[in-house]
């Protein structure tokens, strides 16, 4: 292992992906929508500069207007998010950071994108989705710990030190990129200051030992090369 | 649905708009050289800028502004004793390409051109023309990037005869096989829509799934900012741009390429003459005439009822929508996935210039732009497990069997 002071770094199965979601419906709805299409458990995704809309009083079922106002769009620039859906719940839950701006500047730059939040078109997303297992974790539910090598392990102070066990010689997290899997819901303001996004060698002081953190070897980042350099796109 | 804002953001071109500011960061077509016969300065109206295109005395291509009237029509070709340049203003750079001037607006360094198949093919093997549109820029670029469309707007009620194809889109048979483009759209249309972001742009892929375990394979490309490059028929692509002449007129400017014989000019010239007006490239078909709409040809014969040439189902398409689309009304949905996929280098692009990073531009990498080769492009029908084989397979034959350098290794 590496020179970290990581609790209960383990293995799981993991798959990149790309895909569209639909948008117009809450964007809690539309990423529950894409974790039952891929069979996920959970995921972590990146959108850039995708148009976003907060209709106020409409209903999440409701259908949205024919047309947009101002005083409620916006854009993303760029979102990372943890995104899992409890069942039986209809819709997600999403945890992460976002650099956004609306059109009615009276909105300033509030520090939490809305519950209601939903796109304003379909978006294309990129992302790592976890298949449903009996590994609890905190921000992306129940994942599927592996047996066989994997690139990609969490660590998670939810987890019981049995899990521990699987392979955790075969994850080298000498050469790794880490995401922090920070559990404050839904999506916050990106502050340089408070977030510590994929770096390598990890950096101490992410670890205050109650942070969940997602580890991608750095050997397979080529594969996910779009993948993380969107996410780092804004840090 | 997106805001005005945004909308405005993405579509209008003038002088340090977002829009604007990037397509000044690319090549443009200003003119065809076909239109250099007649004495030099030659009006060019492009980008929301009114310019006079003539020969340095280093006889290089140049624009630079020029004197204009308020009451001067958007379409202006006056006489060369009539157009006044101005002093002091700045001088952009032109080069001729096969048949048409580029023109990079900008005083910054201009990218190297890559090696796309209407660039490198010979001249006898290039075909330039043009064509005016009344519409925003940005709505004529997206309806060539949805494979879905073609198989309404273009639908054909019964298969033309093949022999007379030459230089017409979608009247070809399909490569090595005696199936017309135009049967598979009308039965096949439902396409599955890939999207492929590459270094030049979008690679995009229709399947349309026939019977048999077949497939029809359509490849198409979207070339940032503001081009298309597609198949023609078994022989010829199509590279088309769709160039603003201001924030509600666009000129479309199409390089059709051979990779058989030397292109018959004259004949496709002649075709589309009879299709437009000179000097402005006007379509004879328009909203005034509406658009040649016969009622007795949509129940017997297309779709639109709008005659056989296809450039007049899209003019009416784009113009119909307003000069500049109102994106706050629209609702995308996932046929769309090209235009989604656009939108986003799109305005990834914007930002990046607002952030004063041309590197992360598109095609702005000097090293590695002539290695931007192709791109492929072709109509193909192969077994489903295959269909990614046969189109790459039909393309490398192609090349191989080509007089100029076709090559893509």
């Amino acid at each position: 292992m590496g020179c970290f002071n990581l609790v209960n770094i383990i293995p799981i199965e993991a798959k990149p992906f790309e895909d569209f979601v639909d948008g117009y419906f809450p964007l809690a709805v539309t990423l529950a929508h894409l974790l039952e299409r891929r069979r996920f458990e959970s995921a972590l995704m990146v959108i850039r500069v995708a148009p976003i809309m907060d209709i106020p009083n409409l209903e999440s079922m409701a259908p949205v207007p024919l047309h947009i106002n101002p005083r409620y769009s916006g854009q993303i620039d760029w979102l990372v998010a943890a995104v899992h859906r409890p069942q039986p719940r209809l819709s997600a839950v999403i945890s992460g950071w976002a650099q956004w701006h609306w059109n009615d500047i009276l909105r300033g730059k509030v520090s939490r994108l809305p519950y209601s939040l939903r796109l304003a078109e379909p978006a294309y997303v990129r992302g790592v989705g976890f298949y449903p297992g009996n590994l609890h974790t905190c921000s992306l539910g129940y994942v599927r710990p592996v047996n066989t090598s994997s690139s990609v392990a969490v660590s998670t102070p939810n987890a019981n030190p049995s899990d521990s066990s699987v392979n955790i010689e075969q994850f080298d997290t000498a050469e790794c990129l880490c995401w922090n899997l920070n559990q404050k819901h839904f999506l916050e303001w990106f502050d340089r200051t408070t977030v510590q996004p994929w770096g390598c060698p990890y950096t101490p002081n992410v670890n205050n030992g109650s942070t969940e953190l997602l580890l991608i070897e750095q050997r397979c980042a080529d594969t996910w090369d779009a993948f993380i350099s969107d996410t780092k796109a804004f840090t | 649905m997106i805001s005005q804002e945004l909308n405005d953001k993405i579509t209008r071109v003038g002088s340090g708009t977002p829009a604007g500011n990037l397509l000044r960061h690319y090549w443009q077509p200003a003119a065809l050289v076909e239109e250099l016969h007649a004495s030099l300065p030659v009006a060019v109206n492009l980008l929301g800028e009114r310019l006079a295109l003539f020969r340095n005395d280093l006889g290089h291509w140049v624009l630079t502004a020029r004197k204009t009237r308020s009451d001067e029509p958007i379409v202006y070709y006056p006489n060369a004793d009539q157009i006044q340049i101005l002093d002091d203003r700045p001088i952009y750079p032109a080069v001729e390409k096969n048949g048409v001037i580029f023109a990079y607006l900008n005083d910054s360094d201009p990218p190297d051109f890559p090696n796309f198949d209407c660039f490198r093919a010979d001249e006898s093997h290039v075909f330039a023309f043009k064509g005016l549109w009344e519409c925003n820029w940005l709505q004529a670029l997206e309806i060539g990037i949805d494979p879905a469309h073609a198989s309404f707007l273009h639908r054909f009620l019964s298969d033309e005869n093949a022999e007379d194809h030459y230089g017409k889109q979608f009247r070809d048979k399909v490569i090595q096989t005696n199936i017309p483009i135009t049967h598979v759209l009308r039965e096949y249309h439902c396409p599955e829509i890939d999207v492929e972001e590459t270094n030049y742009g979008l690679k995009i892929t229709a399947l349309r799934h026939m019977n048999n375990g077949t497939t029809h394979v359509r490849i198409t490309n979207q070339i940032f900012p503001e081009a298309i490059c597609i198949p023609l028929s078994q022989e010829m692509t199509i590279t088309q741009w769709h160039v603003p002449i201001d924030d509600e007129n666009c000129y479309w400017y199409a390089m059709f390429t051979s990779f058989g014989e030397p292109i018959n000019k004259q004949l496709m010239h002649a075709q589309r003459l009879k299709e437009h007006e000179l000097p402005t490239y006007a379509p004879k078909k328009n909203r005034l005439n509406n658009y040649g709409y016969d009622p007795l040809e949509q129940k017997t014969q297309t779709y639109t009822g709008m005659g056989m040439d296809i450039n007049v189902h899209d003019q009416w398409a784009v113009e119909g929508m307003g000069a500049i689309q109102d994106r706050t009304r629209e609702h995308l949905g996932r046929s769309d996935k090209a235009i989604i996929r656009y939108r986003r280098i799109l305005r990834k692009a914007i930002k990046a210039l607002e952030m004063g990073d041309r590197t992360a531009l598109p095609m702005h990498n000097n090293d590695q732009i002539k290695s931007i080769v192709g791109p492929l492009s072709n109509d193909t029908i192969a077994l489903t497990d295959d269909w990614s084989g046969v189109s790459h397979r039909a393309d490398l034959k192609r090349r191989a069997a080509c007089s100029w350098d076709a090559s893509i290794l």
